[in-house]
Formats: C-alpha cells, sequence, structure tokens
C-alpha cells in the first residue's frame, strides 16, 4: 500500500468535528478521486495525510513509514488548491527550487518539453507574478509530473485550467500509475473523475461514505454525479 | 464621472482602514483603541505645549517670529514634499484596497477620484500633526490677529503644493502608461519624488538663508513661495483666499482630467540575479529580498541620498543604510510561499538565519559603496562602524516585528505598524543606553545581549506561527 489512513478524526476546536473515524487505503499504481460536498473535510482529510496539520487521532502512513517522517514527506507530493505560489520566481526557478527540496537534478531539456506540452512555451523564463490563474496550476503540475514522486495529492488545482491541458493532464495522470505510484486525486470534475480515478471516495459531513472502484459505480449508479445526486437527496431533510 | 460614486468608495477606503487595520491585533480591542487614541491626542497635545514653550521662551517679544515664519513658509513645500513620499511609497502597494472595488460599477475614472480623495485625507491629517502645532503655538503668542498670516505662510501653500504634486503626479503615470511602463511605476515614482527630494532640500536651505540675509540687512525679500503671504500683506487676506481657490479651480479640474483611465498592475518583483540561486534554499531566500520592490526603492533611495551627499560634500556617517534594514518588516510574510507550499518546509532556526542572513548580504552589498563613499568623503571608518552595528541591530529587530506583526500582501497600512515599532523600540533601547551614560564596552555588550533576546523571540514567534497554521495551539 502506498497509503493507509486509519481512524483519523479531526476538530479544530472542540465543537466542530472535521472528520469522523476516516479509514482507507491507496495501493500502488492506483489513482483514487475524492469528492464531497463544500465544507464535508476534503481539504483537511489532505492536510492530516500529508502532516500539514496535527494528527489527533488515527494513524496514516505513507509506505511504510509515518506520515510525519521525513521519508514520507520526500515522498510524497502536495498541489494545493490555492496558487499560493513563489510570485518571485520565474516558472524555470520555481521548478528547479522543488527539485532541490527534493535532492533532484532538473533536466532543462524536459522542462522545456513540459511547458511547451502545456502550452506555456517559452513562458519558462517569465515571473509567475506574471502568470494567470490557469498557467500557475499548470506550473504545479508540471512540478508534480517532474518530480514523479511515488505520492501525488491534487487537491482542485485543475479549476481554472483549459480543456487541452485536462487532456494532457488526464494522459500524464495514467502514466504515473502505470508507473506504480498512487495519486489521490480531490475534485469537482466527476467526468475527469471517470476518465482517470481507478477509484472513488465520497465525504460527507466528515465520514467516509463510499469507497468503491468507479467502474463500479458507474455500473451501478450510471455516473459519479448520479451517485452524489443520490446522496444530496438522502441527506436533504424531508 | 458620478460623485456619489467617488463619495461612496472613499468611504469604502476609510471603512477599511477602520476594520482591517486600526480594528485588529492590538487594536482589536474597544478599551486598546481607546487608549491608541487617548495616546494619540496626548501626543499632539503634548507636541503643541512643547512647541509653545519653545517658541514664547526664544522667540517671544524678539520680533523673530516673523522672519521664522517666512522660513517655514519657504521649507512648506520640502515637508509637504516628504509627505507625499511618504503616502504615495506607501499607497504603491494598496492592490488590495483597489481590489474592493473592482467588482463594483465605477469607472477607472471614479477609482481614481475616490483614491486620490483618501489619499489626501492622510495627507491632511499628517499635515495637521507636522505643522498644526506651530501653527496653534503662534497664535497663542501673537494673538488671534496672527491667523491670517499663519494661513498663508503655512496653509495656503501645503495645499497648492500638495495639488501640485498630485497633478504632477498623474501626469508622470499618463507618461508611463504611454510609454508602456507603467507596471514599473512602483520603481519609477518612489525615484523621481526622491531625487525630488534631492533638488529641493538645498534649494530650501538656500531660501532661508535668504530671507536670515535679508531680515538682518533689513531687505524685502520675495520669491514665488512667498506669493500668498506678500498678497495677504500687500492686498489682504481675502484676495489671498481668491487666489488660492483660483488656484484650486485651475489644478483640481486638470487632475480629474489627467487621472489615468484605465489601472495597470504594479510589478512587484524583477527578475534579475541568476536562477541557478533557485536550487538552493537560501539562494531563494537571497531572491526574495532582493528581487522585491521595496527592496529597489530602499536601495534607490540610499543610491540617490549618497550621490547626494557626495555632490554637496555632506560628511555624514552611512546613516542612509538604516533604510534597508527596514526591509526586515517584509522578510517573514514575502517568504511565506517557500515555507508554505512544500509538506517539509525546513527546521525553524535554519530557516531564520536564510531570513536574516539574506538580510545580511543586503547590507554588506549595499554597505561597501555607501561606506567607501562616506569614507572619501572624509568620515572615519571608526566612525562607520556603530552605523553597521545599528544597521545589524536593525535587521534583527525589524524581523522580529514582521514576525509579530506580519504586514498584508497588498495592505500597506498594516506595514506602518511595524515600522513605527521598530521606531520606538530601537529609540528606547538606544534612549536607554544614552541616559545610563555607560561605558561603550557595557553599552555594546547590554546591546548584544538585547539582540540575542530578539533572535531568540524571533524564532519562539516563527515557531508558534507553525503551530497555529497546523492547529496545534489557538491562534
Amino acid at each position: 500500500m502506498t497509503l493507509s489512513v486509519a481512524n483519523v478524526n479531526y476538530a479544530y476546536n472542540p465543537r466542530t468535528q472535521v472528520l469522523h473515524d476516516v479509514s482507507f487505503t491507496i495501493a500502488e499504481d492506483r489513482v483514487m478521486g475524492l469528492i464531497g460536498p463544500n465544507g464535508s473535510g476534503k481539504s483537511t482529510l489532505i492536510k492530516v495525510i500529508l502532516d500539514l496539520l496535527q494528527l489527533q487521532s488515527g494513524r496514516v502512513c505513507i509506505g511504510s513509514d509515518s506520515s510525519q517522517s521525513r521519508s514520507a514527506k520526500m515522498s510524497s507530493i502536495y498541489l494545493s488548491s490555492n496558487d499560493y505560489l513563489p510570485e518571485f520566481l520565474t516558472g524555470e526557478e520555481y521548478v528547479r527550487f522543488m527539485h532541490g527540496l527534493y535532492g533532484e537534478p532538473m533536466d532543462h531539456a524536459a522542462l522545456r518539453t513540459q511547458f511547451a506540452r502545456y502550452s506555456m512555451r517559452d513562458r519558462h523564463r517569465d515571473l509567475i507574478e506574471d502568470y494567470s490563474h490557469g498557467m500557475r496550476k499548470k506550473l504545479q503540475l508540471i512540478a508534480a509530473f517532474m518530480l514523479r514522486r511515488r505520492f501525488t495529492v491534487i487537491d482542485e488545482t485543475l479549476n481554472g485550467v483549459d480543456i487541452d491541458a485536462i487532456n494532457l493532464f488526464e494522459r500524464d495522470i495514467r502514466n504515473l500509475a502505470k508507473e506504480g505510484r498512487s495519486v489521490l486525486l480531490c475534485s469537482h470534475d466527476f467526468t475527469m473523475l471517470e476518465h482517470v480515478a481507478d477509484e472513488l471516495a465520497l465525504l460527507v459531513q466528515g465520514a467516509l461514505v463510499v469507497q468503491a472502484p468507479v467502474r463500479k459505480i458507474i455500473q451501478d449508479h450510471g455516473t459519479i454525479a448520479d451517485l452524489a445526486n443520490e446522496f444530496i437527496q438522502a441527506m436533504e431533510p424531508s | 464621472m458620478r460623485i456619489k460614486s467617488v463619495v461612496l468608495l472613499f468611504r469604502l477606503f476609510w471603512l477599511f482602514i477602520v476594520r482591517r487595520v486600526l480594528g485588529r491585533g492590538l487594536l482589536a480591542s474597544p478599551a486598546a483603541r481607546l487608549s491608541a487614541g487617548i495616546l494619540l491626542v496626548a501626543a499632539f497635545a503634548g507636541f503643541n505645549v512643547l512647541s509653545y514653550v519653545v517658541i514664547r521662551q526664544y522667540l517671544g517679544g524678539t520680533g523673530l517670529l516673523e522672519p521664522v515664519l517666512q522660513v517655514a513658509n519657504a521649507s512648506v513645500g520640502f515637508w509637504v514634499l516628504i509627505a507625499y513620499t511618504l503616502i504615495r511609497v506607501l499607497f504603491m502597494k494598496a492592490d488590495e484596497l483597489l481590489k474592493l472595488s473592482f467588482n463594483l460599477p465605477v469607472t477607472n475614472k471614479e477609482r481614481t477620484m475616490a483614491f486620490a480623495l483618501f489619499e489626501s485625507s492622510l495627507v491632511l491629517l499628517m499635515t495637521v500633526f507636522v505643522f498644526g502645532a506651530f501653527s496653534i503655538s503662534t497664535v497663542l503668542i501673537e494673538g488671534t490677529d496672527y491667523i491670517p498670516r499663519v494661513l498663508v505662510s503655512i496653509w495656503f501653500p501645503a495645499i497648492s503644493t500638495y495639488l501640485l504634486l498630485s497633478l504632477g503626479y498623474y501626469l508622470l503615470e499618463r507618461a508611463l502608461q504611454a510609454l508602456r511602463i507603467a507596471r514599473l511605476r512602483g520603481l519609477v515614482v518612489p525615484m523621481v519624488l526622491a531625487l525630488g527630494l534631492v533638488v529641493a532640500f538645498p534649494q530650501t536651505n538656500e531660501q532661508s538663508s535668504k530671507i536670515a540675509e535679508s531680515y538682518v540687512f533689513g531687505r524685502e525679500y520675495n520669491a514665488p513661495v512667498l506669493l500668498y503671504a506678500k498678497l495677504q500683506g500687500d492686498v489682504g487676506i481675502w484676495f489671498s483666499i481668491l487666489v488660492l481657490l483660483a488656484t484650486s479651480a485651475a489644478i483640481i479640474p486638470a487632475i480629474v482630467a489627467i487621472a489615468p483611465r484605465n489601472y495597470v498592475p504594479m510589478r512587484r518583483f524583477f527578475a534579475f540575479l541568476p536562477s541557478r540561486l533557485a536550487g538552493s534554499k537560501f539562494g531563494v531566500y537571497l531572491l526574495v529580498l532582493f528581487r522585491s520592490f521595496e527592496t529597489m526603492v530602499a536601495v534607490s533611495f540610499i543610491t540617490i541620498y549618497s550621490v547626494f551627499a557626495w555632490l554637496e560634500h555632506l560628511e555624514l556617517p552611512p546613516y542612509a543604510l538604516a533604510l534597508i534594514t527596514f526591509q526586515g518588516v517584509y522578510a517573514f510574510s514575502n517568504s511565506e510561499p517557500l515555507r508554505r507550499m512544500v509538506t517539509y518546509p525546513g527546521r525553524t532556526v535554519a530557516n531564520y538565519l536564510r531570513l536574516v542572513g539574506s538580510q545580511g548580504i543586503l547590507l554588506t552589498v549595499a554597505g561597501i559603496p555607501v561606506i567607501t563613499i562616506s569614507v572619501a568623503q572624509g568620515v572615519s571608518f571608526e566612525a562607520c562602524l556603530p552605523v553597521l552595528g545599528f544597521c545589524l541591530s536593525n535587521i534583527l529587530i525589524s524581523t522580529l516585528v514582521g514576525i509579530a506583526f506580519p504586514p498584508e500582501k497588498g495592505n500597506p497600512f498594516t506595514v506602518i505598524i511595524g515600522v513605527l515599532l521598530t521606531v520606538i523600540v530601537v529609540m528606547i533601547v538606544a534612549l536607554g543606553l544614552n541616559v545610563f551614560n555607560f561605558d561603550p564596552i557595557i553599552s555594546a555588550a547590554i546591546f548584544a545581549a538585547l539582540n540575542i533576546l530578539v533572535v531568540f523571540y524571533s524564532i519562539l514567534g516563527m515557531r508558534r506561527m507553525e503551530r497555529i497554521a497546523r492547529h496545534e495551539v489557538a491562534a
């Protein structure tokens, strides 16, 4: 298993329990989609998994290591939902910095190829300050696909990215899985998830209510959107 | 242009100041706000009393108040230019304030005018604080008959100078837009203002000397800056008021007409220094410091001042270097993305050393030429060393203030609190050591001990911020 989450609970304060006894695993070479309504605890779960929020109860392991260990951090990469990037760096410098943090040499030719693939040819020497919202997201993706960590976490990073880049992203993410790496992909784009995810986890009010293969969900419910609608209707007060 | 929209926006900007600056942090509680208000009023009252005592003691009944008022009149332009420079540099970073109005149904012209009105209200407050005490005490000593003299010597020239500076600024903005370099205004505008100060300072001094000379030799001295006073003396206060209204009526529509119609976001960073630096953590901390426009502005001011000192043969230790040490206020918040974007941000102590180490390098890079110029002017190298020590200490203190009160991106007013706190702490320490008149070695030891304490609290502060971000402790 690349990721195992066992009995995780989390509360920001004594009155607001955000996660309720969440347990799941992601196997090697699998892409797991994470969906849920706003405020259901998706980003909190991701932050707890990556040790960005202190684990209050339960256990999170990346590979065989605790998520708090240095080796767990070095084998994972996190693409956050906001575009909180160092605007004083150029795109190239950002990727170089990320490589430096992971102790990897940067392949300059590969960088230029990735920028060209994601329709940002010759923009790698521009400051991130000058990038649009979508370009910043693409830059995060480029860094992740160049660094190819064992475990990649993507938290709604694809919001605002154009259709060409989404298509490329789907191919790249499948390639990561083919190489034996795992991905946790949080998104509201259900169609894209149907294309790339092997499994799906549905979080409602902090509880994991569904974890099943996407193929089975489509078989039983038609689409991921239908599954989500069923839950929304079930939650509505009668 | 709808006046109502301008007024509504103006009120919105003030609401921003009240809620986001005066209502946060230590000032969040009504009791703290009341205390701060009382303190401010008491400071202004104290300033008035001091001014009254000094003027009465040295000038009361001597007949010297007349030339002193003329000298004050001659220097009004310079002081208004200083106030304008401070406000203008501050407003360069007011993106967040402007963004408040982006989704409102207002034109760019209305936005610019509301902003200009807001800015002038702040300049007015500053001017009242600077010239208020002198004006009030002068009137108290000489009687109410002196009010027209004070108005024409201080307030009328201040209003006209401010309006002219605003017109000049918008003309410059238009020129930069025409040249397609409006994004660089964060650097160009402060440099132009600094050059203005350099030109205005010797001229103000020269005029002051001429006024004093004329008084001694019983000659009448006339200059364009003394126009309102001259008109009041020759014709009467009503004519001065008429001229002020006429000039304002001519300048204000010109400002409205020339104010830019479109908003161009300002460049906050400049891509220089080799990309290779991004490969190391320390290198990235150097990049964030050296590339930020705040650093560029500080270095530009120091450069212009040093050239001016060279040309004017000023034999002064390199005090101007202290300007770049205030960059510490931004150091923590500007480098925040470096610690937030990765799952392993590094050890706190190492990050702190990167923060202050990068500033140490900036001080060295800027210090070598500036100190060389000072030494070449005749200042001894030994006289420069205390300044360097002060700068190093200021780096540590301003970094601590930046950690305790991190300035918000796009909200420049939060910086004022940080800079003021740094100045207050440094002044208290310096005054304390001066009052006790210790042996220099003991003073240096106390200073070093205080700096160690500052480093300790900075690291403690950074650790606490990290723990708050992880919700390990309450904010």
